[in-house]
């Protein structure tokens, strides 16, 4: 019969095996790594992804073989993934502060955008003035009917405070009125489906996205039309890279600024800025 | 007393059936067929990477050949590890599963047959060429708070004087340089203000 004494002289026969096997089996599976390629870790804002980023950087990866993967994410934190490595690439919906500059990001603007006031297909209002979008997006119209429309109270369909589009819709239109919601949307996408399905809703986003979904109506503003020329209400699409490019990088860059993205571009209604 | 013999000779043979069995089975496995990356040389010219650098009175433009990278691929032969479980089994036992994982692992490595696949057209660039003065070449400058942009061209030596770029608009920390190729468009380099 073993004594306590004897399992513990027994246990340390046992380890060391264990150990040796382990280290048999691991260097008998040691592979040799395959070579390390470059990949493309892009931060997108969801209007620019929805826009046209996530279509041109996947055109990108079909022509040049790069390895792309895109992450959505609002405006500063694909700015702050940048800044710590989490991706070498970022698109923004805003400009970088002195900090970041400071940091050694470095902001290409690529294009600009009006921002699209819409609304819910039933609605009957085509045309606000500046300080009526004002008024409703702070809630101090909040029924449809003083505006001209149906007996409905406005649903305000909000993008949320940390995207670009908020930040934007805030600094080009609001001025000095706070935006108040009734809904807060996470994403592009999520502010287009919202409106097209809440009777009585509005909102606001990228005029080349509310182009791609011709279920929701497009309010003028001022008589204008997001298109026409003196619109007032724009919003600027960056590039951001941190520190000097290297030639691998160039190539994105110069892609994300072709001509075939620029007709890209175009064809949604947006104007490109390096020409 | 019969049932503890006959539980012995179970154990013992399994011992012993298993015993040589990574060996036995990783010889007898058809090897195995992958490739690899081998060394890698520059294919045909792709674009230019462009350098802006201060000098006295100007910025100096430069430019170097990019190429496609070709790649070779090293077609690997070579048997793959198996009945590894059987050994790890046994090892409790008469510990002979090492000694039988290592001859297994010794005969994997020792089958290695590696042969040339030829190039493929890798998806990186490289530079294939020195460093050459860019004279008359287009640029752009675009100022991105304004988002304004201007046309220059660098003269025969590849440069465009410091001067012409001082008066920048107000508002603006910092102007984007790009070169007009006849392809597209080409970034080269983002200057804070006041580049000297």
């Amino acid at each position: 019969m073993l004594t306590e004494g004897d399992l513990k002289v027994m246990k340390p026969t046992i380890k060391p095996l264990i150990a040796l096997l382990f280290f048999v089996v691991a260097c008998l599976w040691a592979v040799p790594s395959a070579n390390a390629e470059f990949v493309l870790n892009a931060s997108c804002s969801s209007q620019i992804a929805e826009a046209f980023g996530r279509e041109a950087l996947e055109a990108f990866m079909q022509e040049s073989g790069v390895k792309v993967k895109v992450h959505i994410f609002p405006s500063d934190v694909c700015i702050d993934r940048l800044k710590n490595g989490f991706s070498n690439l970022a698109g923004s919906t805003v400009r970088i502060s002195k900090a970041d500059r400071d940091a050694g990001l470095i902001e290409i603007p690529m294009c600009k955008d009006p921002m699209s006031i819409i609304s819910h297909p039933s609605c009957k209002i085509k045309n606000l003035s500046i300080n009526q979008v004002r008024e409703v997006f702070s809630a101090h119209t909040p029924n449809w009917k003083s505006l001209g429309g149906d007996d409905l109270p406005i649903v305000l369909v909000i993008p949320s405070k940390k995207t670009g589009a908020y930040q934007n819709f805030m600094s080009l239109v609001m001025g000095p009125f706070e935006i108040k919601d009734d809904l807060v949307a996470t994403e592009a996408f999520t502010v287009v489906t919202g409106v097209k399905h809440i009777p009585g809703s509005i909102s606001f986003i990228a005029n080349s996205i509310a182009e791609q979904h011709r279920e929701v109506s497009v309010i003028n503003v001022d008589g204008l039309y997001p298109k026409d020329a003196g619109y007032p209400f724009h919003q600027i699409f960056y590039l951001v890279i941190k520190g000097e490019p290297d030639p691998m990088m160039k190539q994105v860059i110069n892609y994300m600024i072709s001509e075939k993205a620029k007709k890209r571009m175009t064809a949604r209604g947006m104007t490109p800025l390096v020409k | 007393m019969t049932l503890r013999y006959l539980s012995m000779i179970i154990v013992v043979a399994s011992c012993l059936w298993t015993s040589g069995c990574a060996t036995v089975l990783t010889v007898a496995y058809p090897p195995l067929e992958e490739t690899r990356h081998g060394e890698t040389k520059p294919g045909s010219q792709v674009a230019f990477h462009y350098v802006m650098s201060e000098e006295k009175d100007s910025l100096l433009l430069q430019k170097q050949p990019l190429c496609s990278q070709q790649i070779q691929i090293i077609k690997i032969k070579r048997k793959q590890l198996h009945g590894v479980i059987p050994a790890i089994v046994e090892v409790p036992f008469f510990g002979l599963g090492i000694a039988d994982l290592v001859v297994a692992g010794v005969y994997t490595r020792a089958t290695v047959e590696e042969s040339d696949g030829g190039y493929v057209k890798g998806v990186e660039i490289m530079a294939c060429g020195d460093l050459m003065f860019a004279p008359n070449e287009e640029l752009i400058i675009q100022y991105p708070t304004s988002t304004d942009v201007k046309h220059m061209r660098t003269n025969e030596k590849g440069m465009i004087p410091l001067n012409s770029l001082e008066h920048m608009p107000k508002g603006e920390n910092s102007f984007n340089v790009f070169v007009k190729e006849e392809k597209g468009v080409s970034f080269v380099k983002t200057f804070e203000k006041n580049p000297r």
